[in-house]
């Protein structure tokens, strides 16, 4: 009976060591490639890998552009760089959801830090007058990304953009640093691209093989990086220029701190990035119905309201998308003269991020926990 | 009649007798020297696993604001230089508790500073964390190294054999009452009979080798909820029959181990494989000590001992009755304190931590905090990263005090910028088992003006139990 018992003890004791070795083992091959996911496929491979691609040949053709732009500066030329420039401005609004996910996240602060604003003028102006300027130090993070270029290509400065790069004593300078800018954005967005490619990285195929329900698996990654991308559009882009943010020595409204201040395009921008995060939800992109996260939401049958979960979010998606399109363009004018617009897709926004914080990972069992749970 | 009672008093002593044999009675110590020793291991794992992992930087260094326990509100962490050392002194301590080395002392300090760091911050609470704390409490009551140990080598003076009954079976008496209580707390409408939480938890790991698509289908979820009430509410009692004994102990190991794999709880199905060696008879610990002595070739095999019983002075065994009745009455207590707080427990969470309550529920919130400005009228929203760590945020917004602590927070950091007296209101939604996010508090309630204290919170708005789950 003693012996029995012993030898009970130490099969539990070598068991439980087994399996932990096993389990250990588990995650290691699941993240180098065990089973793959439709819904992660199709996400990757038809909605983030575009997205990607897409911001790659903008910035491309934007860098091209200034070296032209640069060697001989004319009124064409400069047209052409603005609309490239509005071109892959639009294409980081596709793109940003996924700054939390494998190569993006690996390359923080540098790649989030592409569109910090608002933009620090004070500090591209003495630097373009100093001339000498490691853009990539701490003390110009809010001088370079798409905000620097933002004010390098459609602030007037007094007499006119162009003149800037012609006439004005700082012109060489100035036709440098937008250099400069254009090509951090150019280098820091082709090695994320190329870290997803199938060519490169590979990431795609990680992507698709990391499942499970942890924080680190894909479905983790990808829906933290969406909520806070959520809350960026919420609290950077509408809320502090609304003087949401609590009263200090600041003013009720800071219409400067919209993003693309100076091209006056916000709404724009800010109705792609919605449609990108509604996409990733539904699946649909261009037309074709592909397995977004509602995939997910629909197998668990989650409720809200005693109603479906996912008709409540997608629902909600749409109205925020139609509140977003009756806000007018320059949103930093708006907000001044009819703030309203801005103050309701605010709250409509607020709704979507309850949905897709609590809700959506809640009902899909979603581990957004950082230590360990309690056990049983 | 009167002759079966007489027979039944002889085979069978009144259970108060029992009780009172099993208390004071002699025992070998082996018992008591094995769970020194598995749990001595089972600390220094998780001591340096805590901070291989890096939270000791995650959980004390980085954050801004801590949530401390009610009572407790002047415990600090240490800078970043204490918080290591102070984890360090954990991982020494408890080799030195494995080893018998400086015993007391040992168990001491690794009780004082686990404690410490637990009451530093509600937001990492587990019941394991709980869990340690108190067996280490009990760990510094017994003489759990007067056999076996390097302090009985440097002074064999120490060395006793045999030990009251207390002292071994104060723990299993812990143990039964703790599977006990997560048995009963399974006892719920949504376990049982929706097999809620474990229906959204065991489909996500469906992708898992082998057992994944098992784990999609709802039979399963109701087959583990069942299992997981049975389990929890016998197997303390199966353990302490001497029958039962090695059939349960499998269980306990195949259970833990595959809740383990399953979920991600850490350390805590093991710390519950090592402690529960408890309850295995002293033959089989005095076997086991046998054997490692051999292997470690400490001294030579000794079968015949004389037997020495641990017998410490009247007064210092009144003082320990006197803590162990304490004790004991509080951990009877606690776990049902709840009973005095109106609405749904899972949903107030008035009364829930300390009380074995685990796995029970998948809770998520989100919270948006409004600070207004008496004198301007004006509210802004705050940006609750700007504060607190995803960790920390995530775990306010699903409790009313942790809740109430923010709002406190804030209502200094917004008076140090300059708002006189502002007002601290919070939106804020939490889904309960699947239920769909609702809102959890009075959200026109200026939290700066509620006062932190044991009674009920009226703000919490109640439960509305979804109709079609």
């Amino acid at each position: 009976m003693k012996k029995r018992i012993g030898i009970l003890f130490f099969a539990g004791v070598f068991a439980t060591l087994a399996v932990v070795a096993f389990s250990c083992k588990k995650t290691k091959s699941t993240m180098a490639g065990g089973g793959t996911d439709s819904v992660l496929i199709n996400i990757g491979n038809n909605i983030i890998l575009p997205a990607y691609e897409q911001l790659t040949s903008t910035t491309v053709a934007l860098d091209a552009a200034i070296t032209d732009f640069n060697t001989a500066p004319d009124a064409t030329k400069l047209a052409n760089v603005q609309t490239l420039f509005k071109s892959a401005y639009v294409a980081w609004q596709s793109a940003s959801e996924y700054n939390g996910v494998g190569p993006a996240m690996s390359n923080q602060p540098a790649f989030s830090g592409l569109n910090l604003f608002p933009v620090t003028t004070t500090i591209i102006d003495s630097n373009i007058i100093v001339g000498n300027y490691n853009i990539n130090v701490l003390a110009n993070a809010t001088a370079k990304g798409f905000p620097a270029l933002d004010y390098l290509l459609f602030s007037d400065g007094g007499s006119s953009v162009l003149a800037n790069y012609t006439t004005d004593i700082h012109a060489a300078n100035r036709k440098q640093y937008l250099a400069a800018v254009s090509a951090d954005i150019k280098a820091e967005v082709s090695a994320v691209c190329n870290a997803w490619q199938p060519t490169g990285g590979n990431y795609v195929n990680i992507f698709a093989t990391n499942t499970g329900n942890s924080i680190s698996g894909s479905l983790g990654l990808l829906i933290n990086s969406l909520d806070q991308d959520l809350e960026v559009l919420k609290n950077d882009k509408l809320g502090i220029p609304l003087g949401k943010q609590p009263p200090g020595t600041t003013l009720p409204i800071l219409p400067k701190e919209v993003e693309g201040y100076y091209s006056g395009i916000s709404v724009q921008l800010a109705l792609v990035q919605l449609k990108a995060i509604q996409s990733i939800y539904t699946g649909v992109i261009t037309g074709s119905n592909g397995m977004g996260l509602d995939h997910y939401v629909v197998a668990v049958n989650a409720q809200y309201n005693n109603g479906p979960l996912s008709d409540t979010i997608k629902t909600r998606f749409a109205q925020a998308v139609i509140d977003m399109q009756a806000i007018p363009d320059p949103l930093s004018a708006t907000i001044q003269s009819n703030p309203l617009p801005a103050d309701n897709e605010y709250t409509e926004i607020q709704r979507l991020v309850v949905l897709m914080k609590t809700d959506m990972p809640s009902s899909l069992g979603i581990l957004i926990t950082y230590g360990d749970n309690d056990g049983d | 009649m009167a002759i079966m009672t007489e027979i039944n008093n002889t085979v069978k002593p009144h259970l108060f007798t029992r009780l009172w044999a099993s208390f004071n009675k002699r025992q070998h110590i082996a018992p008591l020297v094995v769970l020194r020793i598995a749990f001595g291991t089972i600390m220094l794992i998780s001591t340096v696993r805590f901070v291989l992992k890096g939270w000791v930087y995650d959980f004390y260094i980085a954050p801004k604001f801590f949530f401390p326990f009610y009572g407790f509100e002047w415990v600090r962490p240490l800078p970043a230089v204490g918080m290591y050392l102070l984890f360090a002194v954990m991982a020494v301590a408890s080799l030195f508790v494995l080893i018998g080395f400086l015993y007391r002392i040992s168990i001491s300090v690794f009780f004082a500073s686990f404690v410490y760091v637990e009451l530093i911050d509600k937001t990492y609470y587990l019941n394991h964390y709980y869990f340690v704390s108190i067996i280490t409490f009990l760990l510094l009551l017994v003489p759990a190294h007067r056999y076996f140990s390097v302090d009985v080598m440097r002074k064999p003076s120490l060395k006793v054999t045999h030990v009251p009954g207390w002292t071994i079976n104060i723990f299993k008496w812990q143990l039964v009452f703790i599977y006990f209580c997560a048995g009963i707390s399974k006892l719920n409408y949504d376990w049982m009979f929706n097999a809620l939480p474990l229906k959204i938890w065991l489909p996500a790991n469906g992708d898992m080798p082998v057992i994944g698509p098992l784990l999609r289908q709802t039979w399963v979820a109701y087959l583990f909820s069942w299992f997981g009430a049975v389990f929890d509410i016998s197997i303390g009692f199966l353990l302490l029959n001497k029958r039962t004994r090695g059939v349960a102990y499998i269980f306990v190991v195949i259970f833990h181990v595959f809740t383990g794999w399953l979920f991600k709880i850490g350390m805590f199905p093991y710390i519950m494989i090592f402690t529960t060696v408890i309850f295995f008879s002293e033959e089989y610990h005095l076997k086991f000590i046998r054997r490692l002595q051999h292997i470690l070739s400490i001294r030579p095999l000794q079968h015949m001992e004389l037997p020495i019983s641990y017998n410490p002075p009247v007064a210092r065994r009144t003082i320990l009755y006197c803590i162990l009745g304490l004790y004991v009455s509080l951990q009877l207590v606690l776990p049902f304190r709840y009973l005095l707080y109106p609405g749904a427990l899972f949903w107030t969470e008035e009364g829930y931590r300390f009380s074995w309550r685990v796995m029970l529920m998948e809770k998520s919130g989100t919270s948006f905090f409004y600070v207004k400005d008496h004198a301007t009228g004006r509210r802004g929203e705050v940006n609750n990263a700007k504060y607190l760590t995803p960790l920390q945020e995530k775990m306010m917004s699903t409790q009313p005090d942790m809740i109430l602590q923010y709002a406190h927070y804030l209502k200094d950091v917004y008076t140090k910028k300059g708002i006189k007296d502002p007002i601290i209101t919070t939106e804020c939604y939490v889904t309960l088992n699947g239920s769909g996010s609702m809102l959890y508090v009075d959200s026109t309630i200026d939290l700066s003006k509620e006062k932190e204290s044991l009674l009920s919170k009226k703000w919490i708005l109640p439960f509305h139990q979804n109709l079609n789950k």
